[in-house]
C-alpha cells in the first residue's frame, strides 16, 4: 500500500453519500494535518455526523476516497483502527457497568491486555477526572459525568486522530469547559482532532482551523481570520464566528432530521 | 477483547436481579403446580384398583384344576385371575391390550410368568405369589416341576416408558422448557447495546461478527446453565424432584443451553425490536413445548406423533425423563444431534447477521 504525504492526518476526495435521491455529502473533498484541531460546523443536515461516520467508517461512502494516515480506508482500515479514537453524539456506554468497566470493555476492543489494559483505564479515567468515580454505575452519573466517561472510553488506546461528534450535548458549563480543556490537552500531547459542534463559542476557542459545510459541501474553509475576510472587510476580532456562519449559511431555519434524512 | 467482553456482558446479565430470580424461581413454582395438578393423572398409569391377571393352561395340565380354586379365593383381595383362551404368540399382545398385569402361561410341564413392566410393582407381587405357589406345589411333590422361565418384562421395556412420577416429570421438562427461553437474559446486553448505540464503538474498532457472537452466546450459556442447575436444586428443595444418569443429563442440559442461546439470539437478530423478537422467541419454544410434553404428559399421546417429532424439546424431555426412569435413553443420540444442529446452523446465521450489522 502506498502511503501518502506523512502529515496529512486525514484526506477526502470527492467524498459523497446518498441515501435514494438524497445525497448528505456531496463530492467532499478536505485535508487535515497533523496536530491541527479541525471544527467541522455546520447547519442541522450539513452533513457533518455522516462526514464524521464515514472517516470512522461506520457508514460507507457511495463514492469517494478517504485516507487516514495515508491508507485507503476501503482496504486498510485495519491498520488505521488503533490510531482512532471515535466520541460519538451518543452517550455509548452501558449504564449498567462500573465506569472502569466500560472503560476497561471499549479498550480491550483495540487488543489491549492484562497489565497494559489496567494501567490504560486508569490513566483514561484520570484524564477526564472520573478517578474517584471509577466503581460508579454509569447509570448513576450526571449529564457532564456520562459525556466525560464517553470520551475515556475512547482514549484507552491512545488514539492518534480523535474524532468528536458534539461531545458537549447537553450538559453544564463546568462540564463543558472541562471537555474542551482535555480536547486542548490530548492536541497538546499530539493527538489530531475533528471536532464537531453548534456551539460557536467552542468551535472559536478550541479550533484551529474551521470548515463550515451546508448542503453537503463545504463552502469555506480556513481560520477564523481567514473565514472573517471571506465575508467582510471588518477586523477578526470585530466579527464573531457565528456571524459569519448566519452570512455564509443564511438565517432560514432547516429542519432537517439526524444525518439530513 | 473476547474475554473481558464475556466477562462484562455477564455482569450485565448478573446485575438484573428481577430477570435471574425469576428464571431460578419460576422453573420450580411451575414443577410445583402442574405436577400436583396432574398427579392424579400420570398415577392412572402407575396403579390400578385391583390387579388384573390371566392364564392360559394347555389341555391335560395337572395345574388346570388347582388354578380355578385360586381364582376364586383371590377374587376377594382385589386380584383378578381370568382364564384366556390364546396362544403363546397371542399372549403378548392380550397383555397389552388388556391392561393386564401379568400373564401366566402352563403347559404340562412349565410355565412362563409373563410381566407387564407397567405395573412394575403389582407384577412382582404376582411373580413371587406364582413362584411362592409352584414352589409350594413342588415341595409337597404334587408336580413335576420341569422348566421355570420368568423374563417376558424385559421383552415389554422396549415398547414402554415407566412412569416417571409427576413432580419428576415435570421437574425435568419444566427445566428444560425455562431454558429454551433464556434468551432473556441476553436481550439485556443487546438491549444496551442497540438503546446506547454501543454498536457504533464495534464497528469503529472492526470487531468481527464471529467475536461479537462469541461474546453474546458464551456468556448467556453461562448464564441459563447456571440458573437451570440452581432451579434443578431448587426445585429439588422444595417438590424433591430427581433426575437420572447425572453426567449424561447435565451434559444434555449444557447442550441446552448452548443450542437455547443461539436460538435465542437468532431470534433477536432477526427482528430488529427486542420487545417483538422476545414475544417470536416465546411463542416458538411454547409450540415446541406443548408438543414436547412440557405442558401435558408427552406419554398421554394427545399430540399427534408427527407434530411430536418436530420438537426439539421432544426429544430434550423424552432422554431427559428416560434417564431418569430407566437410566437410559434411545433418544439420547438423536437429542444430541439435533442440540448440535441447532447451534451449527444458528451459529452460522448470527455470525452472518452481526457481520452484516458491523458492515451496516
Amino acid at each position: 500500500m502506498e502511503k501518502k504525504k506523512q502529515n496529512t492526518i486525514v484526506e477526502l476526495n470527492g467524498l459523497t453519500k446518498r441515501y435514494g435521491n438524497k445525497t448528505v455529502v456531496d463530492h467532499l473533498t478536505l485535508s487535515i494535518e497533523k496536530g491541527e484541531i479541525f471544527g467541522l460546523l455546520g447547519p442541522n443536515g450539513a452533513g457533518k455526523s455522516t462526514t464524521m461516520n464515514m472517516i470512522c467508517s461506520i457508514t460507507k461512502p457511495t463514492m469517494g476516497e478517504i485516507h487516514i494516515f495515508g491508507y485507503d480506508t476501503k482496504k486498510d482500515m485495519n491498520k488505521v483502527k488503533a490510531k482512532l479514537g471515535y466520541i460519538p453524539q451518543e452517550l455509548a456506554i452501558h449504564g449498567n457497568l462500573k465506569a472502569w468497566e466500560n472503560v476497561e470493555l471499549f479498550t480491550s476492543m483495540y487488543g489491549i491486555k492484562k497489565t497494559a489494559l489496567k494501567e490504560a483505564v486508569e490513566e483514561s479515567l484520570r484524564f477526564v477526572g472520573l478517578e474517584d468515580k471509577r466503581e460508579g454505575f454509569a447509570k448513576n452519573f450526571s449529564g457532564g459525568m456520562k459525556r466525560r466517561l464517553n470520551i475515556a472510553c475512547a482514549l484507552g488506546h491512545k488514539p492518534e486522530l480523535l474524532l468528536f461528534d458534539e461531545p458537549t450535548v447537553g450538559i453544564d458549563p463546568q462540564s463543558r469547559n472541562f471537555i474542551l480543556e482535555k480536547i486542548k490537552e490530548s492536541n497538546e500531547n499530539g493527538a489530531t482532532v475533528i471536532y464537531t459542534s453548534h456551539y460557536m463559542e467552542e468551535i472559536e476557542a478550541i479550533c484551529t482551523r474551521i470548515g463550515i459545510m451546508d448542503n453537503g459541501k463545504i463552502i469555506a474553509i480556513g481560520t477564523k481570520e481567514e473565514l472573517v475576510k471571506m465575508v467582510s472587510d471588518c477586523p477578526a476580532d470585530t466579527m464573531s464566528l457565528e456571524e459569519v456562519f448566519l452570512t455564509l449559511t443564511g438565517k432560514k431555519l432547516r429542519d432537517y432530521g439526524e444525518g439530513g434524512l | 477483547m473476547l474475554f473481558i467482553a464475556i466477562k462484562n456482558n455477564l455482569k450485565l446479565m448478573l446485575r438484573n436481579k428481577v430477570l435471574l430470580v425469576f428464571l431460578l424461581v419460576a422453573p420450580a413454582a411451575i414443577t410445583w403446580i402442574l405436577s400436583g395438578v396432574f398427579e392424579d393423572m400420570m398415577g392412572v398409569y402407575s396403579n390400578t384398583d385391583t390387579v388384573n391377571i390371566a392364564y392360559e393352561v394347555e389341555e391335560g395340565s395337572p395345574y388346570e384344576a388347582y388354578l380355578e380354586q385360586l381364582s376364586k379365593e383371590m377374587s376377594s383381595d382385589q386380584i383378578r385371575i381370568s382364564k384366556y383362551n390364546v396362544t403363546k404368540e397371542q399372549v403378548e399382545e392380550t397383555v397389552k391390550k388388556q391392561e393386564l398385569t401379568a400373564f401366566l402361561y402352563i403347559t404340562k410341564d412349565s410355565y412362563i410368568v409373563y410381566e407387564y413392566d407397567k405395573y412394575n410393582t403389582q407384577a412382582h407381587v404376582v411373580e413371587n405369589l406364582f413362584t411362592t405357589m409352584f414352589d409350594q406345589l413342588h415341595a409337597a411333590q404334587t408336580l413335576t416341576m420341569v422348566n421355570k422361565t420368568i423374563g417376558y418384562s424385559e421383552i415389554l421395556k422396549l415398547d414402554l416408558i415407566p412412569m416417571a412420577t409427576s413432580v419428576n416429570y415435570y421437574g425435568i421438562i419444566e427445566i428444560a422448557y425455562f431454558a429454551m427461553c433464556g434468551v432473556v437474559t441476553i436481550s439485556i446486553v443487546i438491549r444496551s447495546e442497540r438503546k446506547n448505540r454501543i454498536t457504533r464503538r464495534m464497528q469503529v474498532a472492526k470487531i468481527s461478527g464471529m467475536t461479537m457472537y462469541l461474546a453474546k452466546v458464551i456468556p448467556c450459556s453461562i448464564a441459563v446453565f447456571v440458573d437451570m442447575v440452581g432451579a434443578s436444586i431448587l426445585s429439588h428443595l422444595l417438590v424433591g424432584n430427581q433426575y437420572g444418569n447425572y453426567t449424561e443429563s447435565i451434559g444434555i442440559l449444557l447442550l441446552l443451553s448452548i443450542a437455547a442461546s443461539a436460538f435465542g439470539i437468532l431470534g433477536l437478530y432477526l427482528v430488529k425490536n427486542i420487545a417483538v423478537g422476545i414475544v417470536l422467541i416465546f411463542s416458538s419454544v411454547w409450540f415446541m413445548g406443548f408438543y414436547g410434553g412440557t405442558f401435558q404428559n408427552y406419554m398421554m399421546n394427545v399430540v399427534p406423533d408427527q407434530l411430536r417429532a418436530i420438537s426439539p424439546l421432544y426429544y430434550v424431555n423424552r432422554t431427559l425423563v428416560e434417564f431418569q426412569t430407566m437410566g437410559k435413553s434411545d433418544y439420547a443420540v438423536p437429542c444430541v444431534c439435533i442440540l448440535v444442529g441447532i447451534v451449527l446452523i444458528c451459529s452460522l446465521g448470527n455470525v452472518f447477521l452481526m457481520k452484516r450489522e458491523m458492515e451496516e
